[in-house]
């Protein structure tokens, strides 16, 4: 069930409910009402892909690409550090445009890009609503977004957003708006928020998952400065094993590890490698408890005070 | 800390007296927040739970419009007490005709206070 080749989401607890990630190839819904965080997901799909080195397309229907990279920075998202081009990340599709960009140029563009063989791709369509609304039937949007579906799934993972149209607090995910992308998508990922208060008030639910035995029963959703959104899966046993180096926070030390173990200074390079051994012990429960000491041993403030 | 564990431990704790068969903590929307049964489980109580899971929402209201700790529901043979856990949760516990409903309603009102304190 689980062999099928998978994505980090970027989403740390999220590949841990879908057993190892996203699966390669395939289409991925985020559904969910106003200000729950459909947008927080994609900017850390995209961060996730540019830490592995993906090829990334986002193409936003309603936010310019300034004001989602300004929110991104806000939650500690750091796309324009790690992005060579993070002026030409985003591209936003005009609401007028939207009909004649999803009929012919994005297959067209698909194609293109196809052609390139560009390594895996990450495609980020936020939201999906503004389309949905060009077509109101739902014969209609069945026939768009199959052919959209077939031509992107070819050339990598897309992660869409979908507008849950209820009021604040309440949730209705079989709604006329929702129920084309839903029953289209190989994953649906429902995050609520009750507006109430107290741990269970934002919460995260894998509502379908092809070819995965997901996690059931919902999940304690936060923002955090970082990571920018974190899912609580505490309750889940074992939940690092399987899961060698896919979560957020894991590669992006990896990485710093790296690059500090090239350094000139043999410190550093000492540092590293005990850093490296403490990564290297991810299969134990101790892991949490490790990452923060790599964090630590990794600043650069630290490292300072090392040096002195 | 893993406050669900201390969730768990509580549900389980109540699951010790005597002709209780089960409690979950709903979310108020119906969601499942965690559930401890005993091991024999009958159609009659997988029917009741059913009822109490699509109910919560409308149990909840009620409870919150009228100013309610509690609520005491008679199903299938079982009896169904809902109590107030914060604005979001409602602890639930199953019955069987047996019980001594004092007795439960005074340990179901101290476990909800309890979880309170983990959400």
């Amino acid at each position: 069930m689980n062999n099928s080749e998978r994505i980090s989401s970027g989403i740390e607890g999220l590949d841990v409910l879908l057993q190892g990630g996203m699966i390669k190839n395939s289409i991925n819904s985020i559904v969910g009402s106003s200000g729950t965080g459909k947008t927080t997901f994609a900017l850390a799909y995209v961060y996730q892909g540019l830490l592995e080195g993906d090829h990334i397309l986002y193409l936003s229907f309603e936010e310019p690409p300034s004001k989602l990279m300004l929110e991104a920075e806000s939650l500690g998202i750091k796309i324009k550090e790690i992005a060579k081009n993070h002026d030409d990340l985003i591209h936003l599709v005009e609401s007028e445009k939207i009909v004649e960009f999803m009929t012919n140029i994005l297959p067209a563009l698909a194609q293109k890009l196809k052609h390139k063989n560009l390594k895996h791709t990450r495609i980020i369509l936020d939201p999906l609503t503004p389309i949905l609304w060009e077509f109101p039937s739902e014969k209609d949007q069945r026939k768009v977004l199959t052919k959209i579906y077939h031509h992107l799934s070819s050339l990598g993972t897309v992660l869409q957003t979908v507008e849950e149209p209820n009021a604040f607090g309440q949730t209705d995910i079989g709604s006329i708006e929702t129920r084309v992308p839903i029953y289209l998508s190989d994953s649906v990922v429902h995050i609520q928020n009750l507006g109430l208060g107290g741990k269970y008030n934002r919460t995260c639910k894998i509502v379908k998952s092809r070819r995965t035995a997901h996690h059931e029963g919902i999940y304690p959703l936060s923002f955090s400065y970082g990571p920018g959104i974190v899912i609580d899966t505490s309750t889940i046993k074992d939940n690092i094993k399987n899961l060698p180096s896919q979560d957020f926070r894991y590669i992006e030390l990896m990485q710093k590890v790296k690059a500090m173990s090239k350094d000139k200074d043999p410190k550093k390079r000492i540092i590293a490698q005990i850093a490296n051994n403490l990564l290297g012990d991810r299969q134990k429960n101790e892991t949490k408890d490790n990452l923060e000491l790599v964090n630590a041993l990794t600043d650069p403030q630290i490292l300072q005070e090392v040096r002195k | 800390m893993n406050f669900n564990y201390g969730i768990s431990s509580e549900l389980k704790d109540l699951n010790y007296l005597d002709d209780v068969e089960g409690s979950v903590l709903f979310r108020i929307d119906g969601n499942v927040i965690d559930s401890v049964f005993n091991d024999n489980q009958s159609q009659d109580l997988l029917r009741t739970i059913q009822w109490s899971k699509s109910n919560v929402e409308k149990v909840s209201m009620e409870m919150k419009n009228n100013n309610l700790q509690k609520v005491t529901y008679e199903l299938n043979d079982f009896y169904i007490l809902f109590f107030v856990v914060n604005r979001v949760t409602v602890l639930t516990t199953f019955a069987n005709q047996n019980a001594n409903l004092s007795l439960l309603s005074i340990e179901a009102k101290r476990k909800s206070q309890n979880i309170s304190q983990f959400l």
